[in-house]
């Protein structure tokens, strides 16, 4: 038998520091569902994700139970749809929205990412049909989630579509006034999107995918924590470098359990196996947070100096960890900052000490970007189109994946305070600096030129 | 020949194992397998070996016997020797793919283990190791048990039932999760 200590650290991890699957998320090609009409297409997708689908939740279910570790969500991520409604009018892109979402309630899965496209290069047809359809497409639906790839290192960053999207977020938030903006919680713009990131919103089937995959998402913030705290209370005393190997090694523990879990259930649905994220995703319980982590690793406030080093130290040693642990890792794969979704996060920018600056440094080092960022309502397009602008750029000058999922809450003020629920949690509105000085550079549009460091050839 | 199941306990003190091995051996004596735990201060051990022809069991509870539970002192060790007629199961190879841990929390009464170890009886479940510690006041046992024959939805129901009851927690979870968290290469 492994050593008692050893399954009794296990158990603690799962029963009480919170170490769960984040998301079983399956991957479905929808490339062959392509119809003579929006409606037939719409059909056949429909009927698709209910015939790869149909067990995912059961099996979840039984792989939860078989090891004791409960998975969050289950979730599906499809082909980016302007690839399969290319032609089609927003209202029918509607349409297919609405498909996606009712087989998403049919299955039981909680969200399905893939109302996407990919604008890296210059706008489409295809591409201005989609755009024009998300404030429909997101206000009138439950699961679906929405993103676009709007630049690559290897293309530079479409501007004009930056500017769009912009406009379309705002409008977005504006239907769903009633829930504080909540549609824009379901998109995000990416620079080097991952085509196989299993969580939420970005999660997209890229096109070079097989036709299904399984992919999963760990989390464990929690269990994190606790070995840190456990390795600050032993002797000698740990210098950065031993809360580096700390964190590296209960990362490994973390991606494991993952890895199990993918495994099997992918064996059990007969689908290969895609990858595990190994990222630190927090939710807003206590004891689940990125934010205690940063400030255990030795600042009293989420922002002071010393908090972007911190994210550095810790997003690597995450992916050390995580990467011996699988044979597979993928999609994102290091430190979330989602301020509503994280409670010592949003308690720092409650309290002006987490500022969208301080922010936007920190995710040059960690995973994904400035990610559910809740604005003020009358935050200007064009302040708006820079935010994205400034955040996309450090992924395409650093050859890395930066996103922004900011949700301008409609009717109210910096200060002032916003709940989504569940695990899209709640935050203050977090104050924007310099509103309506961008115009200018938001009316150039065009493309920013993909950088030198692209030609690699 | 003559092939036997040998078992001692004794208090825990150097060379044991010497003295019985080494006795085992002056009467020609093969031994197959062996296996021994220790218990604050208490040993046990149990082993199979087959003696050429000529060799007894009186022969053998003799020699055997002689065997101090310590140095110098009176009292000898615990001894069982019997000979085995029946057929000895296979060596375990690979792990059965139904192997389970079922961790088991309560407050130390009288009483805890034979609930717990009742229920395995009744659900089919074979124990293949078990180990018990103390944890912040706790009681902890661990037991690693063969699920293959046994329905796993009624096992957890009736632990869910018997701990609402008898006042303990417990969780039963697959080896894998056990052996993935801290092997490499499992």
């Amino acid at each position: 038998m492994v050593r008692s200590d050893q399954i009794l650290s296990t158990v603690a991890m799962i029963q009480e520091e919170k170490l769960d699957v984040r998301a079983v998320t399956l991957g479905i090609s929808l490339l062959e569902c392509r119809g003579a009409s929006p409606r037939a297409t719409a059909d056949a997708v429909r009927a698709r994700l209910e015939q790869v689908a149909g067990r995912l939740v059961e099996v979840c279910d039984a792989a939860s139970e078989r090891f004791g570790v409960p998975i969050t969500n289950t979730r599906l991520a499809v082909t980016p749809v302007a690839h399969i409604a290319a032609g089609f009018s927003a209202d029918d892109f509607v349409l297919l929205a609405h498909a996606l979402d009712d087989a998403a309630g049919a299955l039981g899965v909680d969200l399905l990412g893939g109302y996407s496209a990919n604008l890296e290069n210059g706008m489409s047809r295809a591409g201005d049909a989609w755009i024009e359809s998300l404030p429909e497409a997101l206000s009138s639906t439950q699961r679906v989630c929405a993103s676009a790839q709007v630049g690559t290192t290897r293309h530079g960053l479409n501007m004009d579509a930056v500017v769009r999207i912009a406009e379309a977020i705002v409008r977005t938030a504006e239907r769903t006034a009633d829930t504080g903006g909540f549609a824009a919680a379901k998109f995000v713009v990416f620079m080097n999107q991952p085509d196989d990131n299993p969580f939420m919103a970005g999660a997209i089937h890229g096109v070079g995918q097989p036709d299904a995959v399984v992919n999963i998402g760990v989390s464990g913030p929690g269990v994190i924590a606790r070995a840190i705290e456990r390795r600050l209370a032993a002797s000698p005393v740990p210098r950065l470098q031993d809360l580096a190997e700390e964190i590296k090694r209960t990362s490994f523990r973390v991606t494991r359990t993952g890895e199990l879990i993918g495994r099997f259930v992918a064996e059990q649905l007969e689908l290969p196996f895609g990858n595990v994220d190994l990222s630190l995703a927090p939710t807003p319980d206590v004891g689940d947070s990125v934010g205690e982590i940063i400030r255990l690793l030795g600042v009293d406030a989420i922002g002071a100096p010393g908090s972007t080093a911190i994210v550095a130290m810790l997003n690597d040693a995450v992916k050390k960890g995580g990467a011996f642990a699988s044979s597979s890792v993928g999609g994102l794969s290091g430190a979330f900052l989602p301020v509503c979704e994280d409670q010592e996060l949003a308690r720092a920018a409650a309290d002006g000490s987490l500022t969208l600056e301080k922010l936007e440094a920190m995710t040059a080092v960690c995973s994904v970007g400035l990610d559910m960022i809740a604005i003020p309502g009358d935050t200007d397009a064009a302040t708006l189109t820079g935010i994205i602008a400034d955040e996309l750029a450090i992924g395409l000058i650093n050859n890395k994946t930066t996103a922004v999922r900011a949700i301008p809450v409609p009717g109210k003020a910096a200060g002032d305070y916003v709940a989504f629920g569940g695990l899209f949690g709640e935050s203050v509105i977090m104050p924007v600096r310099n509103t309506g000085k961008s115009s200018r550079f938001a009316a150039f549009g065009g493309k920013i030129p993909a950088p030198l460091h692209s030609l690699r050839n | 020949m003559l092939t036997t199941v040998i078992s001692v306990m004794s208090r825990d003190r150097v060379g044991i194992v010497a003295d019985v091995s080494a006795r085992i051996a002056g009467l020609g004596g093969d031994i197959a397998d062996l296996s021994q735990t220790t218990l604050r201060g208490f040993f046990t051990l149990i082993l199979l070996a087959t003696f050429p022809d000529g060799v007894s069991l009186e022969q053998l509870r003799g020699e055997l016997g002689q065997i101090r539970d310590e140095p110098g002192a009176d009292r000898k060790l615990e001894l069982i020797v019997r000979e085995v007629t029946e057929q000895l199961d296979p060596e375990p190879d690979a792990p059965s793919d139904e192997e389970y841990v079922l961790a088991v929390r309560g407050p130390d009464r009288i009483g805890l283990l034979a609930d717990v170890t009742r229920i395995c009886k009744e659900h089919q479940l074979n124990i293949l190791d078990l180990s018990t510690r103390k944890s912040d006041g706790q009681y902890v046992t661990l037991l690693h048990v063969d699920a293959h024959r046994a329905p796993l939805d009624r096992l957890r129901e009736t632990l869910v039932s018997a701990s609402t009851v008898r006042g303990f927690a417990f969780t039963l979870q697959h080896n894998d999760v056990f052996r993935a968290t801290h092997e490499i290469g499992a």
